[in-house]
């Protein structure tokens, strides 16, 4: 029988027929096409499969082609999709805060150890920042320099910059500056305002312009014609209430009337915390009894400092000049010199608070190394279940970022509190000390706290999934984990132990030098003592009989006050930073030989009869000034003993010796007495202290008098009754620095004691996080080894000996710490030899004694673990795994 | 939820659409996976997973001029769209990943 190609017409027939409530025409006429294929393809088949076969076809047509009650959407790909993302970060989030809550102990202390060091390095990078590497407010300060050594020239009885360096044409505004003070009256009360001596190229070489007015000219910088003043806008804002016509108006400086010809800009206040700035020789008193002004300049950027100084040197050569210095200028950049003092505590603080950090972070990163490790299971099962590695690093990311969060927000609140006590450090460097928060200091903890984050996430979740996840689902990891993390766990440990070495080192350096120089006597004794200053304007006391009978009048006054014992006048309390004078002195009944070395220079002080009881500075030899050494009466000084010792090297006594004085004119004079050295700058200022004392009553101060009061009770509680008594003799003299003197002593050394506590703090923070360390790593280990411990227990092992397997763990990574921390401080013992000048050297006896302490240390923290080893039950480390 | 996902029978017809390039058509499609998966594979239910396809915008069609053996009547061919294949390695992926994890399934647990 013939088989036919095509479908019966019948059945194309039924097929329409049937397909017609469901497909349109053009369906339709596909089916029959498709029905008519497939008979074709089938037609060896027999008749009645062939039929049967179509007609299936046509019937699931049929079924299949029904309408739909919904429409299909179309196709979305849902491997990328990022509101996903957000939301299983959230649901990350939300985990790492869950098992913060069920695991309280390590998060605390975690939390505690990255708060402190977070807050640790916060403060100190912000105060480097802010002191070292913040950009002075001038524009371009790169271009700002001090040209130290610089020559001057003399005339009009004032100083000034010398011409030739005016003439340099290499610089963009050269300008000499010096610091001071002055009365200003005319306001409301009389008021001491910090002022500063500035030529007019002072304010050209910073480029700062004002807020109103102009900074005063050259034409306005001469004799006669430089009563102008410039004023900061706090000053404008405080004494002026921000009237523009502060322009119009005198303001008293000294008693003298000067022209207000700009106010600068808000925050404007260089140098210092300068108020008012006047030219040089507008007011000789402003700066004290010595005018020693330093020398600022620009340097263009297309000018380089060669060229600036080689402009200098061809000068000095042209002219031959007669006003020119022995020495020849160089430049330090402003900002280097404006920080010379603090560079070396900031940086050995900066390092420290590295070394801190390092091990505050590794100390994290290996408590969570074994928190992953314990959480191994957890890991390989997401895995396992279709988490991508990536998703797991996420995972541990996002709650490092929690810890990091947290840790962050605590540590710059702490920070905040401890900048207060860096304002110190600011203080000796003309910029204001940061106290503030600010976006500088946000970014820096958040860096720091970033950085914790990804440095103690990275290795736990680069050791997350290192195991076979069949091994881990089949029995969870009982086996000691690899080598490889072992050994960087380990050297985490080892890492930190050297640091806490290193620390310990150089704060015993620290200490050591602190109390040599706490150790050394300043000379007198600041134990309720109140000092107080006024400066007389000479206008008004225009002879040396006004002012010493100014003071003797305030004395008299002082005196009286209930509970003070003594009450002395000075041209110079300790503690005064302003530049003092000089003079030669030598011996009047010899002859100077021929050649003999030049007369020893001394720093010629005043002092009235009960200066030195009240400031109890000892007197040594002969005896105190009295009231009969007054002025007309037979000139007499007294020595210090540094002096004394400078004169006569011999030893013989110096009381009844005359010396010769003087600046211009000289004058013989007896030594009645000898003092204790006074340190008047703290004990570690450099060179010998030579100073001599005249009476009161025959030298008075130029620039500032002072007074001390030695009180029975807290000196400052007396404030009130001294300004009245000062008052009561001139109430236009305005009073300020009143001081408790036991203070000032107390702040020679605050940097130091500054350093010192933080470097104790740091060192005793390492030790601990050293301790803390070994303590983890130990219990981990001892964790993996449970199986292990438990079987030698069975067999027999004697507890002591599986106690002291953990020690000797703890010992010998505590013993390569030391060794490498011995190295370490070796090294940090030269650097800081070489940033620290004064720092004491270290003492390898010392470094030992912290070996021990270390060794100690290791083995109190290897003690919980190992007597949690020796109490393993064998039967139950067994079943257990 | 269809909108997002790819059932099995769809997943089986898109790879065939893919393989069979431009000879895709319900008979061929149909033939294939007769063929391939042993079983038999409706017509009805070809066209059905394609007009999904093709309206989930993983296909698409054009008609074509008919064969002697069809007696001239058009058909439809289809074509893989590049979210197709994207779908496709998506769920390739997807596989992957589960195969992997069934490696490591244990076959008994311990007590």
């Amino acid at each position: 029988m013939r088989r036919r190609a095509a479908p019966p017409s019948w059945m194309l027939a039924v097929t329409r027929h049937v397909l017609a409530p469901w497909l349109a025409p053009a369906r339709i006429e596909e089916a029959l096409g498709d029905v008519a294929e497939l008979w074709a393809a089938r037609r060896h088949a027999g008749r009645r499969p062939l039929h049967l076969l179509a007609l299936r076809d046509i019937a699931g047509l049929t079924w299949h082609a029904r309408p739909r009650r919904t429409p299909e959407r179309p196709f979305t790909l849902t491997t990328f999709n990022p509101l996903l993302g957000v939301n299983t970060m959230w649901h990350d989030i939300r985990y790492a805060f869950r098992l913060m809550r069920r695991q309280a102990l390590f998060s605390v202390l975690t939390l505690v150890t990255l708060t402190l060091g977070i807050a640790a390095s916060t403060s100190i990078f912000t105060t480097v920042d802010r002191l070292l590497w913040k950009p002075l407010p001038f524009p371009h300060p790169e271009e700002l320099v001090m040209v130290n050594d610089a020559p001057f020239a003399f005339g009009n009885n004032r100083m000034t910059l010398s011409g030739r360096l005016n003439a340099v044409t290499a610089f963009d505004g050269i300008g000499l500056f010096a610091e001071g003070g002055v009365n200003v009256d005319g306001l409301d009360s009389p008021v001491r305002a910090t002022a500063s001596v500035a030529s007019p190229g002072f304010f050209t070489a910073l480029g700062v312009v004002p807020h109103i007015g102009h900074t005063y000219t050259a034409e306005e910088d001469v004799a006669g014609n430089n009563a102008v003043a410039v004023i900061s806008h706090r000053f404008w804002q405080l004494h002026f209430n921000g009237r523009p016509d502060v322009l119009t108006q005198p303001v008293y400086i000294n008693r003298r009337p000067f022209r207000v010809t700009a106010v600068m800009p808000e925050g404007f206040s260089f140098p210092g915390a300068t108020d008012v700035w006047i030219p040089s020789g507008a007011d000789n008193q402003a700066t004290g009894q010595a005018f020693a002004p330093k020398v600022l300049a620009r340097i263009p950027a297309h000018v380089t400092w060669a060229e600036a100084d080689a402009a200098l040197t061809t000068l000095d050569r042209e002219r031959g000049a007669p006003e020119s210095t022995s020495t020849t200028p160089r430049f330090v950049g402003l900002q280097d010199q404006l920080t010379e003092r603090v560079r070396p505590t900031l940086l050995l603080l900066a390092v420290s608070v590295g070394l801190v950090l390092i091990v505050t972070t590794t100390n994290v990163a290996g408590l969570f190394l074994a928190r992953v490790s314990r959480r191994q299971n957890e890991f390989v099962l997401r895995l396992a279940l279709g988490s991508g590695r990536r998703r797991l690093l996420q995972l541990i990311a996002t709650e490092a970022l929690c810890y990091a969060t947290l840790a962050g927000v605590a540590g710059t609140g702490i920070s905040l509190l401890a900048l207060r006590s860096f304002a110190v450090l600011g203080s000796q460097t003309w910029s204001p000390a940061a106290t503030m928060l600010d976006g500088r200091m946000l970014v820096i903890s958040l860096a720091v706290s970033l950085f914790c984050a990804v440095l103690f996430s990275l290795a736990p979740g680069l050791a997350a999934g290192a195991h076979p996840a069949a091994q881990a689902l089949r029995g969870g990891i009982t086996s000691t984990r690899g080598r490889g993390w072992r050994w960087v766990r380990h050297s985490l440990v080892v890492g930190q132990v050297a640091s806490a070495l290193i620390l310990l080192t150089v704060t015993t350096a620290t200490i050591n030098t602190m109390q040599r120089m706490a150790n050394i006597d300043v000379g007198f004794d600041g134990e309720n003592v109140l000092g107080v200053d006024v400066s007389l304007p000479i206008t008004t006391y225009d002879t040396s009989d006004t002012s010493i009978q100014f003071a003797s009048d305030v004395l008299d006054r002082l005196s009286a006050i209930p509970g003070v014992t003594a009450a002395g006048a000075t041209s110079r309390l300790p503690g005064d930073s302003s530049v003092g004078i000089g003079i030669s002195i030598q011996g009047a009944d010899a002859a100077p030989a021929e050649g003999a070395p030049a007369p020893p220079s001394a720093l010629q002080l005043s002092a009235s009869p009960d200066y030195f009881r009240a400031m109890g500075i000892a007197v040594r030899e002969g005896r105190p000034f009295t009231d009969a050494d007054r002025a007309g009466a037979p000139p007499v000084v007294i020595l210090s003993e540094g002096a004394a010792r400078k004169l006569w090297p011999d030893g013989r006594s110096a009381v009844g010796q005359r010396i010769e004085t003087g600046f211009r004119t000289k004058t013989v004079r007896e030594v009645v007495g000898v003092v204790a050295d006074v340190h008047l700058r703290g004990p570690h200022s450099t060179g010998p202290v030579v100073q001599l004392y005249l009476p009161f009553a025959q030298s008075s101060p130029y620039g500032v008098t002072s007074f001390a009061l030695k009180t029975t009770g807290d000196p400052l509680a007396m404030a009130p009754q001294v300004r009245n008594a000062i008052d009561d003799v001139d109430p236009s003299l305005p009073v300020y620095n009143l001081r408790s003197m036991a203070q000032v002593a107390q702040d020679f050394l605050a940097s130091q004691r500054l350093a010192m506590t933080m470097m104790g703090s740091f060192a005793l923070l390492t030790l601990v996080l050293a301790g803390v360390g070994l303590y983890g790593v130990l219990a981990q280990l001892i964790e993996q080894q449970t199986r292990e411990i438990g079987i030698r227990v069975a067999l027999g092992a004697d507890p002591n000996r599986v106690r002291w397997t953990v020690t000797a763990v703890a010992l010998r990574l505590a013993v390569v710490g030391i060794v490498c921390g011995a190295a370490g401080a070796g090294i940090a013992a030269r650097l800081v030899a070489a940033y620290v000048p004064r720092l004491d050297a270290i003492a390898w006896p010392t470094v030992m004694a912290h070996a021990g302490l270390l060794l100690s240390v290791a083995l109190i923290a290897s003690w919980i673990p190992a007597r949690r080893a020796s109490a393993i039950d064998p039967i139950q480390a067994l079943k257990e795994t | 939820m269809k909108g997002d996902h790819l059932g099995e029978f769809e997943e089986l017809v898109l790879l065939t659409v893919q393989g069979l390039v431009d000879q895709a058509y319900g008979v061929s499609v149909c033939t294939v996976l007769s063929q391939q998966t042993a079983r038999n594979v409706s017509l009805g239910a070809v066209y059905a997973a394609l007009d999904r396809l093709e309206q989930k915008g993983l296909v698409q069609s054009a008609v074509t001029a008919g064969t002697a053996t069809r007696g001239g009547r058009s058909r439809r061919a289809f074509t893989i769209t590049a979210l197709g294949a994207e779908a496709l390695s998506a769920m390739e992926q997807v596989r992957a990943r589960l195969r992997r994890a069934a490696t490591y399934r244990p076959l008994k647990h311990r007590s």
